[in-house]
């Protein structure tokens, strides 16, 4: 339980470098996850931590004492896999008591300390069978308790629900999130689920070509995106980005004029930032959310598609010169071919200067 | 129908080129059975007793109880488990280090052992004599395995090599990160889990030594020291036609330990030797 950090850390293969002076500190007990599409350099950061690759430079401290040079086993953190990897010709008792072999510990102790986890994780009945004979979940289940039972100073997960269907990875996701918060150890998750990354991070890290895009709390990576390339990739479906232009003079206020020619104003508190762009083209963007159907003198466009989820529909529109999708809550649920009025959450927009792909406004 | 008129008229031609190759390697098997069991007096009579009238087990009876024959047996065990547990144990290194890790000329390496196995035994015969007469080695059953050995392993490293592919890597890993050093993941982790490789290694190995022929030949002239095969050779020179039903069961004894052995795991060997050839 101690604090990690990534001071500058690169991985190359060879002449390529594929992971970029990574600088990351995730403090003592904090849960901080790395996402990001695939290729991203998340799971070569994450093994570099881990110990499995070595480092190219910079350094990697864990507890204040540089690591770059121990071995996986003797840098003290437990690692989730993917696909579990789990021992299979042990049983899960001897699974989980893998990793405390090093404590010269008696068998009595070995064996508190075995049921104690595995009554943590639920998995007590199945503690003499062989790993081919559980299910996906029971797996996991195993493979995290391998590694709590080391008590180790930092804990790794490497995309470990990706293997489990839809159901039980949502069940999973929720098992971590309790266990962090009934037994805290800092820990370093890589997933490429935004969703995950949402739900589970007390820190979202977003790397893509080897760099952090952006790191800091879900809610703040979610509505204050730094990047085309963060706003995009966080939240689902994904927010709707349209070509637009800003015009006008201050006198007469600011206005984003879309492809189709709607006009929008923009609101006065989102005024100051965005001021000298004005006759530029810029890339508009909201998220579904901030488009709601509301009889109004809001723009009108046509329902093209529909999808029904229950608590919430989603709406696709013909708006802006492209398509848009609208997440609507509530029962009233348009159909296909209807001209609806929109309500556009106009102070939450997202404006990106397209030369940059930087949020225009953004630190 | 034309489908199946098709597949009708393979058979008959598979068939047809099968039979033939069976017999030719079943005939010789045959009359050595027939031989076996025949009393001296019907040996005379040649192929036209195949079937003997009175066919006896005393051949097998005597051939057993001779001190000579089971000396000669037991050498053949000695020489072809020893053989083959060297083999294994020398091409697992070897093997797991072609499987893990990276490093310069290892296709070049790989193919270089695959190369030497193709060497004929025949042409390596006269310089090995030498080696192994300069060596102090000939007339011994030490020098015999090594040369066993050492025929075993370019065969061996490629079979234990696909096993210990077949391990997945995230095991290592996660061995590695609960604390285990290279040599004990390989000894706790990949070594167990590629058992069923190496153990047909293991006995595909005694079955070849077990047939080895050339090598106990050129090494030992000491009749006590033979394995059976080259025992029977040696008997079938100084043969007459009084001891011909005795050799033809000795024969049969010799034969028959690796047919049961190649029968009864005929699936294991045979998935060794395939395993890796194909994807999934």
């Amino acid at each position: 339980m101690s604090e990690l950090v990534l001071d500058g850390i690169s991985k190359s293969f060879g002449d390529t470098e594929v992971v970029h002076g990574i600088d990351l500190t995730v403090a003592e007990n904090e849960f901080v996850v790395l996402v990001g599409p695939s290729g991203c350099g998340k799971s070569t950061t994450l093994r570099m931590v881990a110990g499995l690759e070595a480092i190219s430079s910079g350094e990697l401290r864990i507890g204040g004492e540089r690591v770059n040079d121990r071995s996986p086993g003797e840098r003290d953190v437990a690692m989730v896999f993917q696909n579990y990897a789990l021992y299979p010709h042990m049983s899960v008792a001897q699974n989980i008591a893998f990793g405390l072999r090093r404590r010269k510990l008696s068998r009595a102790e070995r064996d508190a300390a075995v049921l104690e986890v595995a009554k943590l994780l639920e998995i007590e009945p199945l503690l003499d069978r062989r790993p081919r004979a559980l299910s996906g979940g029971q797996r996991q289940r195993v493979a995290m308790g391998r590694a709590i039972i080391r008590d180790p100073q930092v804990f790794l997960f490497d995309e470990p629900l990706s293997n489990l269907d839809a159901r039980l990875r949502l069940q999973m996701r929720l098992e971590i999130k309790r266990l962090h918060a009934r037994k805290p150890v800092t820990t370093l998750y890589v997933t490429h689920d935004q969703t995950e990354a949402m739900t589970m991070a007390d820190r979202v890290v977003v790397m893509n070509e080897g760099r952090i895009e952006q790191a800091g709390p879900p809610m703040e990576i979610y509505r204050n995106p730094r990047t085309r390339f963060v706003a995009e990739f966080i939240g689902a479906p994904a927010v709707n980005l349209f070509d637009a232009r800003l015009t006008g003079g201050s006198d007469d206020g600011l206005w984003i004029e879309l492809a189709d020619g709607t006009r929008l104003s923009v609101p006065a508190s989102r005024r100051a930032g965005c001021e000298s762009y004005a006759g530029q083209p810029v890339v508009f963007g909201l998220r579904p959310e901030d488009i709601v159907i509301e009889a109004g003198d809001g723009p009108v466009a046509p329902v093209q598609m529909v999808e029904t989820m229950g608590a919430e529909t989603l709406a696709y529109l013909g708006f802006g010169g492209t398509e848009a999708c609208a997440r609507l809550t509530g029962d009233s649920v348009p159909s296909r071919g209807d001209q609806v009025h929109l309500r556009l959450g106009l102070e939450r927009m997202i404006l990106i200067d397209p030369t940059t792909d930087r949020v225009i406004g953004a630190a | 129908m034309i489908q199946s008129r098709r597949s009708r008229i393979g058979n008959a031609l598979t068939y047809a080129a099968v039979i033939p190759l069976a017999a030719f390697f079943l005939i010789p098997v045959i009359w050595l059975v027939s031989l076996s069991v025949r009393t001296p007096q019907e040996v005379f009579l040649g192929a036209s007793r195949l079937i003997p009238e009175a066919p006896t087990l005393a051949n097998f009876g005597q051939v057993l109880t001779d001190g000579g024959f089971r000396l000669y047996l037991w050498n053949s065990v000695k020489l072809a488990f020893l053989g083959a547990a060297g083999a294994v144990a020398f091409a697992a290194p070897a093997s797991y280090a072609f499987s893990r890790m990276t490093f310069r000329g290892k296709p070049a390496l790989m193919m270089g052992i695959l190369a030497v196995q193709m060497v004929s035994g025949l042409v390596i015969l006269i310089p090995l004599y030498r080696y192994m007469d300069r060596l102090g080695l000939l007339e011994t059953h030490f020098g015999t395995t090594l040369l066993y050995i050492s025929a075993g392993i370019p065969v061996t490293v490629w079979l234990l090599k696909t096993s210990f592919d077949a391990v997945p890597m995230e095991l290592e890993e996660a061995a590695a990160i609960d604390g285990l050093g290279r040599f004990e993941t390989f000894l706790r982790i990949t070594l167990p889990l590629a058992a069923p490789g190496v153990a047909s290694a293991l006995i595909l190995n005694v079955i070849l030594n077990w047939s080895q022929f050339l090598i106990p030949f050129v090494m030992l002239s000491e009749s006590a020291k033979w394995p059976i095969s080259v025992a029977i050779f040696n008997y079938a020179g100084a043969t007459n036609a009084t001891t011909t039903q005795l050799l033809a069961a000795a024969c049969l004894v010799a034969v028959v330990p690796t047919l049961i052995v190649f029968l009864a795991l005929q699936r294991l060997i045979v998935r060794a030797l395939t395993s890796g050839a194909l994807k999934g």
